[in-house]
């Protein structure tokens, strides 16, 4: 599995292998639909940042780059906030500030430190694996945790009920931690078995 | 009568069964010699001497028939009179293949010429008392089976200011230096006198531990009215006989890491070794019998004086062969059941200097438990008579981690076994640790030399 | 002659890790016995469907995973008997299987089975149903009656009994610890069998009398009243999470007093002893590495 973008969508998925982005995770997973959208958001933003800041090409020192992948990342947090105030007003008020946190998240910061040593096309791949993954990490997060806390599925009532404490950040680590564990048991076991292979 | 000092930690094997020793400990000891003897020329620590024999020569009791080679080197004694059959490699308990010289005994127990007695140890000639105990080949009996001499030679700037005598004998089924300080009491004084007067020493203490009251008695009659001798009863815990933990209750002195004895100016020798020192000065004798306790499911269990040199086949059968049927015998042991080693599928073994006992046990006894997870409650560390951490060490130990192991004193270990005794989950940790010790020593070894 | 060849030593203490945790198991009967008495059927019923859970759910656990099924080591049965003893007998009957389940999957078995725990499994459990259903877990039910009661324990109406109905049980609580006197033969029977030392139960507990009391409640209704006695003597003391040195064990029982004086007296339960033990269990790997004994030959420390 060379290609970045595969990497970044499995063996290097960054919430459920590389532990980056987990406050956000934590906090707003409590519903499924809500981690999908801050997935969304965060991608998004993740992607827009790498591709301005790829175009605006190498600027001076190492340091000077880094502040100016930051500082692009942070003018699209600020828009993708005010889309979704616009536009989603209680999207907006469940997932709080954790949309203009993305500009600090420590997704971005990692791929902003990865973006400047390589190339443009590699740190494009990479985001959007990246992304992609945290994207659809996020997501079967958020299903699990909403399914046991509340017993419904994207708003959907399946179970009478669910384990209440799963909702507190408490509950969160525990699934976050589990769903880690079977992710990392089902992908490595693929990576072994290519690893024996090479 | 028992001393309240005792040092920290330490397990009581056996508690109940008395520690596999009333077998043996009220009877005198028997005197057996065997058809052959098997002298192996590696019984002490050390390099293993040369023979300077060959099969066919006739040898007489007592006649040197090895040369020392190297600093830690002893010359080797017949220990029977009569035709030396074989000069080879044979299985001996710890290697498959150990030179040895084999004689056949024709019970005529002639003496060699040109034996050199000093006399009363009092009053022999200082100087010649530490060649006399190398001539004649003694080391430790206690197990260790150091040069004597060798324990005995001060470097410039040592000094010793006291001889302790290990008649603790801590190990379970052991009672041969207990029968030996019921019978030969005075050989013993006398032997720690000699020791005491060829190093200018004014202290010598006989530490006894308080399960044995009858040979306290015997060694304080003995010790009445000789110079410097008293006679100090020890609290009975395992390994009580330790050298470390015995300094440290005797004299209140801690041995210093990588440090010896001589370093606090103390020497511990053996009661037995101090019994053949008394024979080499008084008599010119060389070491060739010791008492060796044989127990367990055999038919008559004893302590036995034996030549050096007998095979454990013929000590068992001297003792009425095994009482159990073969197919239900589990495990026959070379020592006590903390450190003896087991032996192979046979007990045509040749006795050597140090062997204190030889330990029948059954199916039942001999169970070989599986380990299972360690469960943190401390045992081992309770145990520990030097303070290590036994649970921790093991994982260092089975992943290989030298350096680690290393950190946390792995190298400090008596190897005693008193953790894998007391661990409720039957981990093997005294074994792990006698494994790494030799692979760190072996490293060492190789980085020198 | 086919001997076997294994390393000294050669013979072993009887006490094995089975033969331990049936010393616990005989000790806690008694509490056990105290509890279906003042409680009745409920309190059988809860403290077996605890133990079978704990135990099934180790069993698969280990076999899906691919290890020895060892609940033969009776672990299981004593963290399943341990999380019964410790729920409202009002509780119904599914909690004690989740957590049982909780106990010996999430708090053992994920971290590596007996011995590498990091929690009390059963307290950590107890912790988990607590913070998820706190109704089922703060019902009561008044002694030897049928009906629900979510009347006040000791702890919240401290006037409300006499010491001794505290000492003897007749209040309500949780099932194993009402009965403060069942809690003190388990303990001699602990000690009798030398399956734990005094150093936890009494530092706990005269930890717990004298901060109880520095913050103003009268200190010997303090420690008869809620968990600290059961817990001082079956809880604090499980091996895996408890320091390994007396000193250490000393320190532990201090802490744990002082935590739950102060959950008492400041925090939003009034039963602070569950989250007290917790903190101490945490704060364990630390107190074990500062009570590190001197190694024989070494003037100080020797160790990293």
């Amino acid at each position: 599995m060379d290609n970045r973008f595969v990497k970044g969508l499995l063996r290097d998925n960054p919430l459920l292998c590389l532990a980056l982005g987990v406050c956000p995770a934590l906090a707003v997973t409590t519903y499924a639909v809500n981690g999908l959208a801050l997935g969304v958001i965060t991608c998004c933003v993740l992607v827009c940042a790498t591709l301005v800041s790829c175009l605006l090409g190498k600027v001076s020192s190492e340091k000077g780059q880094l502040a100016l992948y930051m500082m692009v990342s942070a003018a699209f947090a600020a828009v993708a906030d005010l889309i979704v105030k616009a536009n989603f007003p209680e999207l907006s008020a469940a997932l709080g500030i954790f949309v203009p946190l993305t500009a600090v998240s420590s997704l971005v910061l990692s791929r902003a430190a990865f973006a400047v040593d390589n190339t443009p096309g590699e740190a494009v791949a990479d985001v959007l694996g990246m992304g992609i993954g945290y994207l659809c990490a996020m997501t079967v997060v958020g299903v699990v945790r909403e399914l046991l806390a509340h017993g419904s599925v994207f708003g959907a009532a399946i179970l009478p009920g669910g384990i209440p404490s799963i909702a507190l950040p408490a509950g969160g680590f525990l699934v976050l931690g589990v769903l880690m564990g079977v992710f990392k048991a089902i992908v490595g076991k693929k990576d072994e078995e290519e690893d024996a292979q090479a | 009568m028992s001393n309240s000092i005792t040092f920290r930690g330490g397990v009581h094997p056996l508690h109940g069964v008395h520690e596999g020793k009333a077998a043996t400990c009220g009877q005198a000891v028997i005197d057996y010699t065997a058809e052959t003897v098997t002298i192996q020329m590696g019984m002490h620590l050390g390099a293993p001497s040369t023979p300077t024999v060959q099969v066919g020569d006739h040898v007489k009791l007592g006649q040197q028939i090895a040369d020392p080679v190297g600093f830690l080197g002893l010359p080797v004694h017949a220990s029977v009179s009569g035709e030396v059959i074989a000069v080879g490699p044979v299985q001996t308990i710890l290697n498959p293949a150990a030179m040895a010289v084999t004689i056949k005994n024709d019970f005529k127990d002639e003496w060699v010429d040109g034996l050199e007695p000093l006399g009363d140890v009092e009053t022999a000639p200082v100087e010649k008392i530490i060649p006399a105990i190398k001539n004649a080949g003694i080391c430790g009996m206690g197990g260790a089976s150091f040069p004597t001499h060798v324990k005995f030679a001060v470097k410039e700037g040592q000094y010793c200011d006291t001889i302790v005598l290990n008649g603790a004998e801590c190990e379970t089924h052991l009672t041969c230096d207990h029968r030996l300080m019921l019978e030969q009491s005075k050989r013993i004084v006398d032997g720690l006198r000699a020791a005491m007067r060829a190093l200018d020493v004014k202290k010598g203490i006989i530490a006894i531990e308080d399960n044995k009251p009858d040979a306290i008695e015997a060694m304080r009659r003995a010790a009445a009215g000789r110079e410097g001798v008293e006679v100090m009863p020890l609290m009975t815990k395992y390994p009580q006989g330790g050298e470390k933990q015995l300094i440290q209750v005797v004299t209140g002195r801690e041995v210093p890491t990588k440090k010896l004895p001589l370093d606090v100016h103390v020497i511990v020798l053996n009661v037995g070794t101090a019994k053949a020192i008394a024979d080499a000065v008084i008599e010119g004798k060389p070491v060739i019998s010791r008492v060796t306790t044989v127990t367990g499911h055999v038919n008559r269990p004893s302590n036995l004086r034996v030549r050096i040199g007998t095979m454990a086949d013929d000590l068992i059968a001297a003792c009425g062969g095994i009482s159990i049927p073969e197919d239900q015998v589990g495990k026959i042991v070379m020592g006590g059941a903390m450190t003896g080693f087991p032996f192979p599928n046979t007990t045509h073994i040749p006795l050597a200097k140090g062997n204190n006992g030889v330990v029948v046990y059954s199916e039942a006894e001999a169970v070989d438990y599986e380990e299972d997870p360690c469960i943190r409650c401390g045992r081992c560390v309770e145990a520990c008579p030097i303070g290590l951490n036994p649970f921790k060490l093991k994982y260092f130990c089975d992943a290989g981690d030298m350096k680690r192991a290393g950190e946390w004193c792995v190298m400090d270990c008596v190897v005693c076994g008193s953790c894998s005794y007391i661990c409720p989950a039957h981990r093997r940790l005294t074994a792990s640790f006698k494994a790494m010790k030799d692979k760190i020593a072996a490293e060492a070894r190789k980085g020198k030399g | 002659m086919k001997l076997h060849l294994t390393p000294a030593p050669h013979v072993h203490s009887p006490q094995t890790t089975r033969a331990l945790m049936g010393n616990v198991l005989l000790a806690l009967a008694p509490c056990a016995v105290a509890g279906v008495v003042i409680f009745g059927a409920p309190a059988l019923v809860l403290m077996a469907v605890s133990v079978l859970s704990a135990v099934a759910g180790e069993a698969c656990w280990q076999r899906l995973t691919g290890q020895k099924v060892r609940v033969n080591d009776l672990s299981a049965a004593v963290t399943g008997l341990i999380l019964g003893m410790n729920l409202s007998p009002r509780a119904p009957w599914w909690l004690a299987v989740v957590g049982g389940l909780f106990a010996v999957v999430l708090v053992k078995g994920l971290f590596g089975g007996l011995g590498d725990n990091f929690l009390n499994p059963a307290l950590a459990a107890r912790a988990f149903l607590l913070v998820s259903w706190p109704r089922y877990l703060t019902t009561w039910a008044a002694p030897l009656a049928a009906d629900a009661v979510s009347g006040a324990t000791p702890l919240a109406n401290p006037s409300g009994y006499t010491l001794g109905q505290l000492f003897l049980g007749n209040i309500p609580g949780s099932i194993g610890e009402v009965c403060k006197a069942a809690v003190l033969v388990g303990f001699v029977i602990l000690l009798c069998t030398k399956t734990i030392t005094w150093h936890i139960p009494v530092s706990l507990t005269l930890s717990t009398l004298v901060f109880c009391g520095l913050l103003g409640y009268n200190p010997i209704a303090a420690v008869l009243s809620g968990g600290v006695l059961f817990a001082s003597v079956f809880m604090a003391t499980d091996y895996v999470t408890c320091p390994m040195s007396t000193k250490g064990q000393l320190v532990y029982g201090v802490g744990a007093g002082l935590l739950i004086a102060l959950i008492r007296k400041f925090g939003l339960y009034p039963e602070g002893v569950t989250f007290a033990i917790l903190l101490m269990n945490v704060a364990t790997p630390l107190i074990d590495r500062y009570t590190k004994r001197r190694v024989y030959g070494y003037e100080k420390e020797a160790k990293a």
